[in-house]
């Protein structure tokens, strides 16, 4: 009754969210449209398969699938990348549906198309796109009673949820793995699964798992014979299902009650709880529970030997099976149908059954099906002494035996022994009867095996209804629960709009205030930003004026060689003409070659010069901003000799051992020479600053008035300068073993105008400019370690 | 006579050994190089009382020329050697510094090798 209003929702909400999708995806017009289209079609399609209308279910997908081919066709010819993944998912999905429509009708067709959706699917690389077409495969395999494979594809689809990190996912999945573990007969694997699941599902509050992992709990316990446990399971979903006021799931476990209270012999309490179940299934569409209530009270009643009313049940039962379209489940219908049949005894009604269910499993391929029914038309057979055609029934089981549960083999053999003892052939019946015994005694071998033969054999349509119950409701139950997550989704878009709004008033309002104080900001922000670009001019003027010194000194030097060595070339001339004179040739082109080698020397020192004066200008001009490959050993060194030399011409008394440690390895790198330059000159400047202050308070403490230097100072100024290459980064690192940077002052260092030289001294701009450069300028970091009374050591960290 | 130059820039050596180079020859002066402060001192205490006279850069890196100055007047040599400071600043503090520790004489970069002749010529 629910399900109309629920599909109308549907409808409107995916019109809402496919609206969005497309807007926020870019999709163009035509393509938001046709997905929106498949996505719609795909959704009916999965509607119809789980309310079983599987012809509805294909007509849909099938549509699906013929728009999204052609979709994905055009995206392919303009080779839209973008969209083209996107189109392969909806093919694959529709596929997907298209599988789940035609599973009834043929099993390997069916898995044949999953498989092609797969193949698309992986295109794409989406795993949490192909963990649910596993799931879906893993469905299927489960359905038909191949629990290898369902383990195999559910494992496959577990791993790939992990891997994508959807919790909610990988909980349910859990769950499923535990059911088919549980149908291999591995309860404790299946128990831990499950114990791991419902952890999870707590955690997420996942109401529609935790209901899950109950019931599959309580089917656990009960194949494992404890019938407490199951029952107690099964009453906490209960609890839930009546909180959620869900009578679809309570019918559910009054359901899987019923088969607890059969699996513990209480026949009369379980007829109860299924009949029950049976009055609230009557009022749905759901005809696949109405048959399982159906065979269920059937079932106790055929154990209670009122055989009668038992084939009156397993007759509607299967009324409503064959409405349900499952050829597998009308075939389990006409089976439960016969064998109720054989008890009355009516053999030729028995026959007629058994005859349909061998038709109906050769077309689906179930082999036990056809199995099953050939032993029962054969014991017919044998029952009416017609042992002939009972052998035909047998060697016709024999051959359907091989992938059949053991127990069937057994009985097979079982029976051909009897069928030829009575025809006499003793030599064949004694031969059967070996291999009976071989096939009784590897089960006995086996109890394990045969408990788990035994419970499969008894439980094994219940299992199947359980199992396509447990999938379809789940699915509902996760399709309500996304409905009414969206809803409450929608709901705080919707009272976000009327925030926002107000909001907008407020702003708007506020908008027309601001706007006269942003004038007035305006005009104070123009007036400081002109006294920044003073200070920052004035601070280059600063450190140019600690440069000028240094640069005199540099600069003297070169003087010195080229004017002495100029004079000295032009006398070694003299002589060496001289020399020539008096024809000693061998002694003028000695001179000849001193001259040479002068040449050189004043060469060098003049383009040594040159160098200094270009960084000088270098440094006063405005940075050209542009990066160029650039030796930074080479630059940090030459910044060091001027940094050093400026400090000594302003103060005469100061020394300090400078160590340099270049890594040779770091080759060019990318900057703005002028700009790092300045930013090592700062630091260098700065921890000379550092290690001068702590020389004065060494020498203060001594009270000593004469000269400082005379003394054997414990105190060495050192300053470290060194580079390195780590990965791709370029560490500049520059140490003082000064006083240290207070902890109270550190975190203003890099502040503008902060300083804590003597006012005048100090601009307070150096460190900010120098941040300002190193992280701004060139996306690096000026990192600095400290400790007070020891060392300072700033860090320039570059990208190589 | 035995002259022992300090200065950081090695290429003094090859332009005194030039300007030099009669003197040399004739044996009227001897140079000793050291290109460090410290290195100077490791010579003057090797080699007691050999030079007589020092000519010394005042800025280098390490022990600065005063340093030395300072060291080899009042500490290690007696009678101390004539120390001759050199510098390229010509400045009143530098000079009175090298005064006041006990320099014998004061010369400015670039250095006027005529001047130093006269100077040396003078001192023997």
């Amino acid at each position: 009754m629910k399900m109309k209003p629920f599909i109308i929702f549907i409808f409107v909400l995916a019109g809402i969210f496919f609206r969005q999708e497309g807007l926020i995806a870019g999709f163009p017009d035509t393509i938001t449209s046709d997905t929106c289209k498949i996505n719609l079609l795909n959704d009916l399609a999965y509607e119809q398969f789980y309310n079983s209308n599987l012809d509805s279910c294909l007509y849909f997908a099938t549509r699906a699938l013929t728009i999204s081919d052609s979709l994905l066709k055009s995206e392919q010819e303009k080779s839209n990348k973008q969209y083209l993944n996107r189109c392969r998912i909806l093919k694959a999905r529709s596929l997907t549906n298209i599988g789940r429509a035609i599973v009834n009708r043929n099993l390997e067709m069916a898995l044949d198309t999953m498989q092609v959706a797969l193949r698309i699917i992986r295109e794409t690389g989406n795993k949490y796109e192909e963990a649910s077409i596993y799931t879906a495969i893993g469905n299927i395999y489960d359905f038909n009673g191949r629990h290898q494979l369902a383990r195999e594809y559910t494992l496959k689809a577990l791993d790939l949820f992990r891997e994508v990190g959807d919790s909610a996912s990988y909980a349910m999945q859990l769950t499923n793995v535990a059911i088919t573990e549980r149908n291999l007969g591995n309860y404790g694997d299946a128990l831990a699964k499950l114990m791991e699941a419902l952890k999870i599902s707590e955690e997420l509050k996942d109401t529609a798992n935790i209901i899950e992992i109950h019931l599959a709990m309580g089917f656990v316990y009960a194949f494992i014979e404890q019938w407490e446990n199951a029952l107690n399971s099964q009453g906490k979903a209960l609890e839930i299902f009546t909180q959620l006021d869900d009578s679809l799931g309570i019918a559910r476990i009054y359901n899987d009650m019923g088969v607890s209270n059969t699996s513990a012999g209480k026949l009369d309490d379980a007829l109860k709880f299924h009949q029950e179940a049976l009055k609230i299934r009557l009022n749905s569409t759901d005809n696949y529970s109405t048959f399982a209530s159906y065979a269920y009270i059937g079932n106790i009643l055929a154990n209670k030997g009122n055989y009668a009313e038992a084939v009156y049940n397993f007759e509607k039962g299967l009324h409503y099976a064959q409405l349900s379209g499952y050829k597998i489940i009308i075939l389990d219908a006409h089976m439960i149908l016969g064998e109720c049949y054989l008890n009355l005894p009516d053999t030729n009604k028995a026959m007629d059954q058994f005859l349909t269910v061998i038709e109906l499993s050769r077309e689906t391929g179930d082999d036990t099906g056809e199995l099953r029914a050939a032993i029962n038309i054969a014991s017919i057979y044998l029952n009416r002494n017609e042992h002939r055609q009972a052998l035909k029934w047998l060697q016709q089981a024999e051959k359907a035996a091989s992938r059949a549960p053991m127990i069937y083999i057994k009985e097979v053999y079982d029976k051909i022994a009897e069928s030829y003892f009575k025809l006499g052939d003793y030599e064949n019946a004694y031969l059967n009867r070996l291999k009976f015994d071989e096939v009784k005694d590897s089960l006995a071998i086996s109890e394990n095996l045969e408990k788990i033969t035994r419970l499969t054999n008894k439980l094994e349509f219940e299992n199947k209804m359980a199992l396509q119950k447990e999938s379809n409701e789940k699915m509902m139950a996760i399709k309500q629960a996304q409905i009414n997550r969206e809803r409450l989704t929608r709901n705080i878009f919707m009272s976000g709009m009327v925030l926002a709004l107000v909001l907008g008033i407020i702003t708007f309002v506020r908008f027309l205030e601001k706007k006269k104080l942003n004038n007035k900001l305006n005009v104070t922000l123009t007036n400081l930003r002109n006294t920044q670009t003073q200070l920052v001019h004035a601070e280059k003027m600063a450190s140019l004026g600690e440069l000028t010194a240094g640069i005199a000194h540099e600069i003297q030097n070169p003087l010195n060689f080229i004017n002495n060595f100029s004079e000295v070339s032009n006398e070694l001339m003299d002589e060496m003409n001289e020399e020539l004179a008096a024809g000693n040739q061998q002694l003028a082109m000695e001179i000849a070659n001193d001259i040479k080698q002068n040449l050189e020397k004043i060469n060098h020192h003049g383009k040594r010069a040159d160098a200094i004066v270009k960084g000088m200008l270098q440094h006063s001009r405005t940075s050209t901003g542009t990066k160029e490959p650039t030796d930074i050993n080479a630059l940090a060194d030459e910044y060091l000799r001027l940094a050093y030399h400026g400090s000594r011409a302003k103060d005469k008394n100061f020394n300090a051992i400078m160590k340099t440690d270049f890594d040779e390895t770091i080759g060019n790198i990318n900057i703005i020479p002028q700009d790092i330059g300045r930013v090592i000159l700062n630091l260098i400047t700065n921890a000379f600053y550092a290690c001068a202050e702590r020389s004065r308070s060494a020498d203060n403490e001594k009270n000593n008035s004469t000269n400082s230097i005379l003394h054997e100072q414990k105190y060495r100024p050192t300053v470290t300068l060194k580079t390195k290459k780590i990965n791709n980064k370029v560490e500049i690192s520059v140490r003082d073993n000064g006083n240290g940077i207070p902890q109270k002052v550190l975190d203003k260092i890099f502040q503008p105008f902060f300083t804590t030289k003597p006012t005048g001294q100090g601009t307070g701009l150096g460190l900010s400019m120098s941040y300002d450069i190193v992280t701004k300028g060139h996306g690096g970091e000026l990192k600095v370690n400290t400790r007070e009374g020891e060392y300072a050591e700033f860090i320039i960290i570059l990208n190589a | 006579m035995k002259i022992l130059v300090v200065d950081d820039e090695k290429d003094v050596q090859v332009l005194f050994e030039q300007r030099f180079r009669k003197d040399i020859r004739e044996k009227r002066f001897e140079f000793v190089f050291a290109f460090s402060g410290e290195e100077a001192l490791d010579y003057l205490n090797q080699n007691q009382q050999e030079a007589v006279l020092i000519l010394s850069d005042i800025n280098m890196p390490g022990m600065s020329g005063l340093e030395l100055l300072g060291k080899i007047k009042q500490k290690y040599l007696k009678p101390p050697p004539v120390v001759m400071m050199i510098t390229a600043y010509r400045d009143d503090e530098n000079y009175n510094m090298a005064k006041k520790l006990g320099a014998d004489d004061f010369l400015t970069k670039p250095l006027d090798f005529n001047l130093l002749k006269e100077k040396l010529n003078h001192r023997t």
